[in-house]
């Protein structure tokens, strides 16, 4: 199957054209909607028999190297654009494809009526291309294309309605806010291009190879990578994004802002993860970024009412805990975190916006209650995803949470994997309240005007699909004291160079059976308390009040995006209004550009003059430039 | 000894030949134009397939008359594609225009045939004939519009200044052949010292100065806002790009061979290439029609292809033909654009539409020609992510790497000048209200064959400008 790899990738960029560019004149949803479905579902298809390819050779030798053609030579700057098939990046490429086409499907029903149906979809596959670009470029230019490539589609489909403020505000702050991860990025490939003369992954990681530990020019890389990583992946200080891009369509924020699209850091530090074998310090300050993230997430989801806010809040904590897996080194346990994850958040975010679609574009919780028995489907598909956020075995997220949260036990100490049960405490807390809030107790709604009812089919069949992947997909990576993980073996060999750096100069850690089951014990009697005390305080409640004291801070997001104004966008803005624009710009700038412009200006008037449309004068100057011609060649 | 397998590698122009023939017959015996139309279409489509053939071989047949090897097969591509898409655009303009003769095709056709000539001539006197061939149909193409005034003057302004120039060119080749004996090109590139003579550069700088008129280069530049404001727009888009093509065909080859020993011409080239884009980039500021404004833009273009020519190393030869392949694409797109907009008259004395102001509000009466003229210009401004950006790239690194930092740092700074202009009409059209009522709606009533060639051109131009190595991945220069 993996001849036709290239359909994998061009397969979603027609549907993007034939929606992009005849959707008006198609007008008809269910052929954009199936075309662009269909347009994920063969590249599904094909990389699911490369994926099977690869599984049939040696596990040393599972790389397909696919070069297309030279894209950019000049120079010492040659790029090809090529794919790299490995383990690694067709492991989430079945993922991107996978859930990509039960979102597209669930789109389908969710979009119904919408006037800007086709152009939805024509995003969606454009969004599919970039980040499959992303994940298989085997170069840094090409990752960055897809990189750069999913940022603006997220911020396309952020402000998809445009016409409300707000959305548009979120798109922006979007867009800005990863602006300054890429700068991140992009100077990290200057660094390295500047350094080892090739933007080639594998080359440039086989050159750093035999580089001693911690040398300044890898921290510095790293770190850069990983400032990129934390604009896309939404971490401190770059998660305020987030919460906000949940002004798009829902299944947006199912695919790009939980599922695939912001798990991209985790895959730029998976890649190269040589690297930050070979840079402890900086792997150091990704372990307490996403410690910090983690719980920082967690405990603002306590407090919020929007549905869907609590679960984007959620998803940075989360990614938060997939970075204290890299953190720890255990970049296998990051890439199982990652794609457990995109099952049961996707099926979460899936099914609220199931519960939107019923309740008429209501967000807020507060205002919901009782839709247990008005949508069945949604009601238990959602409870499944629940558990499994909340680390219930045997669902997918318990496997991969627990062995986060061992892993941090005895590679980096007690003191760590206490913040990392607190913020496992908070998840099992906020996911049950929002569960309590919106299935159980009394309508909160106004009964006689709103009816909430189950969504159709194409929407919840993608809801079924991923319960159950939620339910059983931990199997593929079952701990050591119960089995053996598919998923170890099967990345094995991608991680195989860190680890042997790694081996080099870390002493082996102590691993015991009983230490990790007594760990395991403990997660999850907390997270069956939390469920059981969040779920009866929240099932039965009526009224509300506004928080006070920590509650308030809390609700209001630590005032995070308070102070960023406060601290760096005000000022920003006051300079360039009052010295860069008023000053540098319209005295300095200006004056200067405008004094050329003019002087061109009058040079182009007076020049002009020589077109007389005599053909004497024409012949006459051709002569003059001979004549010159040939003095030049007499006298030189 | 000609052999008869000799004739295999000019199938190409053997095809263009007959087909340049037959049209005239059909013409004579068929009333229905769209047999010549499509049997142009035809045997343009045969030769540049067939032009394929030959890709991966280089060889000299016909007695040392003709050469085939990579350089000459890429020229007469890119020529091919040029007409091709020219020929796509022409059928609704001279329907419009009521110039809808069959003459028109097969002087199109001979035209090719003398710019195939030029490409893959190995003598003087062989390139010498194409280019004469070439020339005497651009001056009846270019008063093709007899009842006009203004097509008039282009023609008679075109023929005056080529006869004369002629002169030089002739000259020229008269001088080479006194110092070398011969007007064998290959012959010339390899005689060595001899070339260094007085008398060789003095016939060598008139032929080059034969050229230089053709491609526009200061001072014999003065005819090209003339003649490519007064030609029919659809030959116009031809003229600035096939023609420009084959003139570039004939003298990059050899200009590359000499390097070593033409280093005296380095001055002249970089002093050329630094006038040409200057009065181009500068004149084009005050223009307010829009084919004049592109005819210095394409003055500009001169100026650029000079700069590469001054570096005279293997850069230049990529850098060039890059440019060149740019250049088809969106060259021809944006006059096949103007060709749409322009308008009949009844007033045979003018054209109409086609001044600056007519451009006004254009984003809001047809935005998809809008958008299509808008990435025509920033490719011609040299804006990334479009086809000529790589193309001014190349050109300015292969200067770069002949140590003429100083004449890209110039060229580059000439070309934000450029960018201006362009700029303007983009305001013109995106950001200004039409007020402008006498339009009739059917300007905009585009045929599905012009649409068809303002496709191509526009896939090419994108194409080659996201995928720029592609190109030479098949055409290894």
């Amino acid at each position: 199957m993996s001849n036709f790899f290239y359909l994998v990738v061009l397969m979603p960029l027609i549907g993007f054209f034939i929606n992009g560019l005849f959707g008006k004149k198609i007008n008809n949803e269910k052929i954009s909607g199936w075309l662009s479905s269909i347009c994920i579902l063969i590249p599904f298809i094909i990389s699911a028999g490369t994926f099977f390819e690869l599984l049939s050779m040696s596990p040393e030798s599972r790389t397909i190297h696919q070069v297309y053609f030279s894209w950019i030579a000049t120079g010492d700057l040659g790029i090809n654009y090529a794919y790299l098939i490995d383990p690694l990046s067709i492991s989430l490429v079945l993922v991107i494809t996978g859930i990509g086409f039960l979102i597209h499907l669930y789109s389908i029903g969710y979009m119904h009526g919408d006037k800007g149906f086709a152009k939805y979809f024509a995003f969606l596959n454009l969004f599919v291309f970039a980040m499959l670009n992303l994940v298989l470029g085997d170069n840094l230019l090409l990752i960055f294309l897809g990189w750069e490539g999913v940022g603006l589609c997220s911020y396309l489909l952020i402000g998809f309605w445009y016409e409300k403020k707000f959305t548009g505000d979120a798109a922006k702050k979007a867009f800005i806010v990863n602006r300054i991860g890429d700068f991140g990025f992009m100077i990290a490939m200057f660094l390295i291009f500047a350094n080892f003369g090739t933007l080639e992954i594998s080359a440039f990681l086989s050159q750093i190879s035999g580089i001693q530990i911690n040398d300044g020019l890898l921290i510095a890389i790293s770190l850069l990578l990983f400032l990129g990583a934390c604009g896309k992946s939404a971490q401190i200080p770059l998660y305020v994004w987030l919460p906000d891009a949940m002004a798009g369509p829902t299944p947006v924020s199912a695919l790009i802002h939980a599922a695939t699209m912001v798990t991209a850091g985790i895959y730029l530090l998976a890649r190269t993860s040589i690297l930050y074998a070979l840079a402890p310090f900086t792997t150091h300050i990704v372990l307490i970024v996403g410690l910090l993230t983690a719980l920082m997430a967690a405990t603002i989801a306590l407090k919020q009412n929007d549905i869907k806010k609590i679960l984007a809040y959620s998803t940075v904590s989360q990614l938060g805990f997939m970075f204290v897996a890299i953190g720890n080194f255990a970049f296998t346990i990051a890439v199982f975190h990652l794609i457990t994850h995109a099952f049961f958040k996707a099926l979460l975010f899936l099914g609220s916006g199931s519960v939107i679609h019923g309740m008429h574009e209501e967000q807020d919780i507060t205002k919901m209650g009782g839709l247990k028995n008005k949508m069945k489907i949604t009601f238990v598909t959602f409870f499944i995803g629940s558990l499994a956020l909340a680390g219930i075995p045997p669902l997918s997220g318990f496997f991969s949470k627990d062995e986060i949260m061992y892993l941090t036990f005895i590679t980096s100490g007690p003191a760590y994997y206490i913040i990392t049960l607190i913020a496992a405490a908070c998840t099992a807390f906020y996911i049950f309240r929002l569960i309590g809030l919106t299935f159980y107790g009394k309508p909160r709604y106004d009964e006689a005007h709103l009816h909430p009812h189950e969504s159709p089919s194409l929407m919840t069949i993608p809801l079924i699909i991923l319960a159950v992947l939620s339910a059983i997909g931990g199997f593929i990576g079952l701990p050591h004291w119960l089995g053996h993980s598919m998923l170890g073996d099967w990345l094995a060999p991608v991680f195989s160079g860190a680890m042997s750096i790694l081996s080099t100069y870390q002493p082996e850690h102590q691993t015991s059976v009983a230490l990790e089951l007594g760990l395991v014990a403990v997660s999850v009697i907390v997270a069956t308390t939390m469920i059981v005390i969040s779920f009866k305080k929240f099932s039965k409640q009526t009224t509300f009040e506004e928080p006070t004291g920590f509650g308030k801070v809390l609700e209001n997001k630590y005032y995070v995006d308070e102070i960023y104004d406060k601290t760096i966008v005000e000022p920003i803005q006051k300079t360039s209004d009052k010295i860069l624009w008023k000053i540098f710009d319209i005295k300095i700038i200006d004056g200067f550009i405008n004094g050329v412009a003019n002087y061109i200006s009058r040079l182009s008037f007076d020049w002009r003059k020589i077109q007389t449309g005599v053909i004497q004068d024409y012949t006459t100057l051709s002569v003059a430039g001979i004549v010159i011609l040939l003095i030049y060649l007499i006298f030189r | 000894m000609i052999q008869l397998q000799d004739f295999n590698y000019i199938i190409p122009l053997l095809i263009i030949t007959i087909g340049a023939t037959v049209t005239l017959v059909i013409d004579a015996f068929s009333k229905n134009k769209n047999v010549v139309f499509w049997f142009t279409i035809v045997t343009v489509v045969a030769a540049l397939s067939t032009a394929f053939i030959h890709i991966d071989i280089a060889t000299i047949v016909f007695n040392n008359f003709i050469r085939i090897n990579i350089l000459s097969t890429t020229f007469q591509v890119l020529i091919l594609t040029a007409i091709l898409i020219s020929v796509f655009s022409s059928k609704s303009y001279i329907e419009k225009e009521g110039i809808n003769f069959g003459e028109y095709y097969s002087l199109m056709l001979f035209s090719v045939m003398g710019m195939i000539l030029m490409v893959i001539g190995n003598d003087l006197l062989l390139v010498f004939l194409g280019l004469e061939l070439m020339s005497i149909c651009f001056y009846v193409l270019a008063g093709f519009m007899r009842k006009r005034i203004k097509s008039n003057e282009s023609a008679l302004k075109y023929f005056l200044l080529g006869a004369f120039m002629t002169g030089f060119l002739l000259y020229g080749i008269a001088l080479m052949y006194g110092v070398l004996g011969t007007t064998n090109i290959s012959t010339i590139s390899s005689a060595g010292e001899l070339i260094k003579t007085p008398t060789f550069l003095i016939g060598f700088g008139l032929f080059m100065v034969g050229f230089f008129f053709k491609l526009g280069v200061f001072p014999f530049q003065m005819w090209v806002p003339d003649v490519y404001e007064g030609a029919p727009t659809t030959i116009t888009g031809m003229m600035s790009t096939a023609g420009k093509i084959a003139a570039v065909g004939v003298i990059l080859p050899i200009v590359v061979s000499l390097a070593s020993n033409i280093t005296t011409f380095r001055p002249v080239f970089s002093v050329a290439a630094i006038l040409t884009m200057l009065i181009g980039s500068v004149i084009a500021l005050s223009q307010s029609n829009v084919k004049r404004l592109l005819a210095y833009s394409s003055i500009a273009s001169a100026g650029y292809i000079m700069v590469g020519i001054a570096s005279m190393n293997d850069w230049a030869l990529k850098g060039i033909i890059f440019y060149l392949v740019a250049y088809v694409f969106m060259q021809l797109g944006a006059f096949i654009i103007i060709s749409i907009l322009e308008q009949n008259s009844s007033d045979t004395n003018e054209f109409k539409n086609l001044e600056l102001n007519n451009y006004k509000g254009l984003a809001k009466e047809n935005p998809v020609l809008a958008i299509f003229f808008t990435i025509f210009l920033f490719s011609l401004a040299g804006i990334p992510p479009f086809a000529g950006f790589w193309g001014k790239y190349y050109i300015f690194y292969a200067a770069i790497q002949a140590n003429l930092i100083w004449l890209s740092i110039v060229g580059i700074l000439i070309s934000v000048v450029s960018v201006y202009y362009y700029l303007k009409l983009i305001v013109y059209m995106w950001f200004m209200d039409s007020d402008n009522t006498e339009y009739s709606q059917d300007v905009y009533r585009v045929s599905p064959l012009t649409n068809f060639a303002v496709s191509l051109t526009i896939v090419g131009t994108l194409f080659f400008g996201l995928f720029p190595e592609v190109f030479f991945n098949l055409f290894k220069v």
